[in-house]
């Protein structure tokens, strides 16, 4: 093993274009064969030849919507399972076989899907598909296994209640979700997960881990013939039995009047975390280039409105920033930031007269200019590594979006007009209608909290 | 944005490793995959030393129609000293703050408008400030950094309203973050005498007193060229970047060379404990073992030990404390890359139903054991292959290749090291992980800090 590893470093890296810039000057993706195996699966091979890795990603279906309920966080309990006893090899064995290579496999559980994502050498792409292929054709779930793994799940979310940034994020999701299949963190509540069985898991594995759906990206320098032979290979016999057809229900953004104070109490913060925000609009959205550029305005780069007020011009804060959160039957618009205590209500206060003053006055050109030529000039380096090039495949397929989304990018990003842009502020932006969620010492930041909106409380150990 | 590295932070420890195991992309000289070839002596770079001091490095790499430029800078807390601390990671942050001809906002206003991104660090032994950005705003960018190298404002305003915001990240980073406090209390444990006993963002009460004056005069002393070192790798013609370079930095004037840290930090001469009382939903533990400066032959020995302890679900201590005795939620360890002699780090976070004082018993039995019986010829083949792989990990990015010039510029003043380094990792014998364990992971070199957990 050591020796075939030696030859490889000290070979010599070619360095070839990993992306090709066209007169125009539009990026685009390196070449790659699309096929469709007779099961339904679908596979991306791409050749890179500048570092002698392959990555791959397959993407399942299987994120946490489609959780039952009372079974929260059962698609990332399945997702962390497969690796851990699979065609009769234990989890030591699984581990030590994409180890001893120097590889990486992992699953990674999302809200709309999972993905198994895998970084070896490329001598080792054999390996690399055989045991993926394993691990999700064959997964066992052995009981120990299972047991082992909803005690470190368990134990995980104890641990996230330790981070206020996190518990932060994660109510802000529940709260606005509400019953929504989204609402519900990925890893679930202590509660679902301790209740939990063998038997659940696998019905979900035979339910979610089906070929009709799934996505596979092999990038990296490889010869494309024989990355696809491997994968007819080692998933070519996966079937679909016992199949269950996905829907995620759409997540319609109601608008109640008024707006919601949601406070979380940490009697030992001395900084507050503050969330704003409402449910928004899906992946999928027409206006999707529209969106990405207001909101980088707003909270986008460092020189974003909410990051000059709050952090540069004040010293409110070490960051602000907004985002989309976009996902297939909905999404979300949120405002992050934190400051010491003695500052929540001011800060609150700039972020609110930034959502005020983006709805209600245009975007210069200028800004607007600036924004995307930011956008733009950057977009490259996000093509840069063999599993971002796989994880825009997978990710772009799953949305029913085609692959020149990438060499289309930036000329969208220019179209953007002032008009367009206003519009989608008002329509996404909410102002007297959303919601701020605060994790602070309430005691010492009650009485600048007043008259923001009706005021909701927990304690930060009644988070779920 | 502008983030700092606080010590010993988990997330970090990782990639601190993957930085700094590294061979270069673009050899001079061709050789095909898969041929055996010693890897030759030198990178295929442009090296230059301007008159005022400015060490330069191009490396030409035209894959990504894009370029990182970096600005090391041979300053950290190391340098710093009780009354200042943190004065490193706030000058990082005023760096963005305005100089002559770009005033305050101007910097990444002007940058982020012509499509680039900029950012910085700070540890205990360097300050590196970069910019990524397309192909044709090299010269801006050169423009925008020489700038504050030459003529950095300090605006008093800005001066008062930026410490606000490093007080912000110190409460983030430490006071509301439980491994943060853990790692703070660690350095001051370990070391009686030694800069690396404070913290890089600063101790709250130097943040509140750190004047103007402060800031000019470290300023003048450290973030001059003759301190510095130029890194730019991309897509750029090396002549004419060379021209550039001469444009915009010849002219700033060398300062006196800062003065040596003087302070060693003294043997210790047997175990310290201390305890951490804070809120928090479970007990931790975090170790630290002194061990010698990045340029002791030992420290590949010990990166070994690190990868064979603790990279993958397959390392010892995963294995042991999450896997068999299902003690740990999670248990790490790194061995420091330093410029004066470090620490090897070892923490784990124990599960609420387990003890710090269990999770500690079932660490020391892997040490001792490594220590008694050696590692296998396997594992030290897997982490020899985990090494390799991660390197070139970390040099999918133009950005990476740069920063990985510069730390090594700033380890061992010469970049090729890099070269060498992997020759090194090769030398690494079964017997050297079992003597480097014997000797410094022991019991009267160990400082340990328990988190004991508050409602």
């Amino acid at each position: 093993m050591k020796k075939i590893v030696l030859l490889a470093m000290a070979a010599l890296l070619v360095l070839a274009p990993a992306l090709a810039l066209a007169e125009t000057g539009a990026v685009k993706l390196p070449s790659y064969k699309e096929y469709a195996l007779k099961n339904g699966l679908k596979v991306f091979i791409m050749e890179t030849h500048e570092v002698p890795l392959v990555s791959l990603q397959l993407l399942v279906p299987a994120g946490s919507a489609t959780d039952e309920p009372g079974a929260e966080g059962i698609a990332n309990l399945t997702g962390r399972l497969l690796t851990k006893g699979a065609a009769g090899l234990t989890a030591d064995q699984i581990a030590e076989s994409i180890e001893e290579v120097g590889g990486a496999m992992n699953v990674d559980a999302g809200r709309d899907y999972a993905t198994v994502n895998g970084d070896f050498l490329a001598k080792d792409m054999g390996r690399a598909l055989d045991i993926m292929g394993k691990i999700v054709l064959s997964a066992d779930f052995p009981k120990e296994e299972v047991d082992r793994e909803k005690g470190l799940v368990v134990a995980e979310i104890q641990a996230a209640k330790e981070q206020p940034s996190a518990i932060a994020s994660r109510e802000f999701m529940r709260v606005l979700g509400a019953q929504h299949p989204y609402a519900h963190p990925v890893d679930g509540s202590e509660e679902s997960v301790s209740s939990m069985t063998r038997e659940k898991v696998l019905a979900f594995y035979k339910a979610h881990y089906v070929p009709a759906g799934a996505i596979l990206a092999v990038v990296g320098d490889v010869d494309g013939g024989a990355a696809i032979g491997l994968v007819k290979a080692k998933f070519g016999s996966w079937h679909g039995e016992g199949a269950k057809a996905v829907v995620i229900p759409v997540l319609t953004p109601k608008k109640l009047p008024g707006r919601t104070l949601f406070v979380i109490n940490k009697d030992d913060a001395t900084q507050s975390q503050i969330r704003i925000g409402n449910l928004s609009v899906g992946r999928n959205t027409p206006d999707y280039f529209p969106l990405l550029v207001t909101n980088s305005v707003l909270g986008g780069g460092f020189t974003s409105r909410l990051m000059d007020e709050i952090r540069v011009t004040r010293g409110l804060s070490y960051g602000a920033r907004s985002d989309f959160d976009q996902l297939k039957a909905g999404g979300l618009f949120g405002v992050y930031t934190y400051t010491k205590n003695k500052t929540l209500r001011e800060t609150i206060e700039v972020a609110l007269d930034q959502l005020k003053k983006i709805r209600a006055e245009k975007i210069s050109e200028a800004e607007l200019t600036k924004t995307k030529k930011y956008i733009t000039g950057l977009f490259p380096f996000n093509l840069e590594r063999n599993a971002d090039l796989a994880g825009w495949v997978t990710d772009l397929t799953y949305y029913d979006l085609p692959l020149t989304f990438v060499e289309t990018y930036c000329p969208n990003v220019d179209k953007v007009t002032p008009d367009d842009a206003q519009r989608v502020a008002q329509r996404e932006m909410w102002l007297d209608d959303n919601l701020i969620l605060v994790l602070t010492k309430y005691e010492e930041t009650k009485d600048q909290l007043t008259g923001l909106g009706k005021v909701e409380t927990i304690n930060v150990d009644q988070v779920k | 944005m502008h983030v700092c590295r606080p010590r010993a932070a988990r997330p970090f420890a990782v990639i601190a490793l993957c930085a700094l195991v590294a061979v270069p992309l673009a050899f001079a000289g061709a050789v095909k995959a898969g041929e055996t070839k010693a890897a030759p002596a030198r990178l295929n770079a442009t090296v230059e030393t301007l008159k005022n001091g400015l060490k330069v490095i191009l490396m030409e790499d035209h894959s990504v129609p894009v370029i990182s430029r970096w600005t090391f800078y041979r300053v950290g807390s190391r340098n710093e000293h009780p009354g200042i601390t943190g004065i490193s990671h706030f000058m990082e942050h005023m760096m963005f703050n305005g100089a002559a001809k770009y005033g305050p906002k101007e910097f990444d206003r002007v940058l982020e408008s012509n499509g680039g991104y900029s950012n910085a660090f700070t540890s205990e032994d360097m300050t590196a400030y970069y910019e990524d950005f397309a192909s044709n705003v090299l010269e801006l960018c050169m423009d925008l950094d020489s700038d504050r190298m030459k003529s950095l404002a300090l605006d008093p305003k800005y001066v008062v309203s930026e410490m606000d915001v490093v007080k912000e990240e110190r409460r983030m980073r430490v006071d509301n973050s439980v491994e943060g406090a853990m790692s703070e209390e660690l350095g001051a444990l370990a070391y009686k005498a030694h800069p690396y006993g404070w913290p890089v963002l600063g101790w709250m009460s130097d943040l509140e007193k750190i004047t103007r004056d402060d800031a000019v005069k470290y300023n003048k002393t450290y973030y001059s060229p003759n301190n510095a070192i130029l890194i730019v790798v991309g897509d750029f013609d090396t002549k004419k970047a060379l021209e550039l370079v001469h444009k915009y930095y010849e002219d700033i004037p060398a300062q006196t060379p800062p003065e040596p840290v003087r302070t060693v930090e003294p043997e210790q001469q047997g175990e310290r404990r201390a305890e951490l009382h804070k809120a928090a939903e479970m007990p931790e533990v975090f170790m630290g073992y002194h061990i010698p400066d990045v340029t002791s032959n030992d420290i590949y020995a010990l990166d070994v030990l690190q990868y064979v302890l603790s990279e993958g679900e397959s390392s010892r201590l995963y294995k042991k404390l999450v896997r068999d005795l299902g003690i740990a939620v999670y248990a790490g360890a790194d061995a420091e890359w330093r410029l004066s002699p470090a620490l090897f780090d070892i923490y784990v976070k124990v599960k609420p139903d387990k003890t710090a004082a269990e999770s500690e018993t079932a660490v020391y039995d892997i040490l001792k054991d490594v220590a008694a019986n050696g590692i296998t010829a396997a594992e030290l083949a897997k982490a020899e292959n985990q090494i390799a792989a991660n390197f070139y990990r970390s040099m999918q990015t133009v950005n990476g290749k740069a920063r990985k010039i510069g730390t090594y510029e700033i380890f061992f003043g010469d970049f090729n090291e890099m070269l060498k380094v992997q020759d090194r990792y090769r030398a690494v014998t079964v017997d050297d992980v079992k003597r480097v364990a014997g000797r410094y992971l022991t019991q009267k070199n160990r400082n340990v800090v328990t988190l004991v957990p508050e409602a």
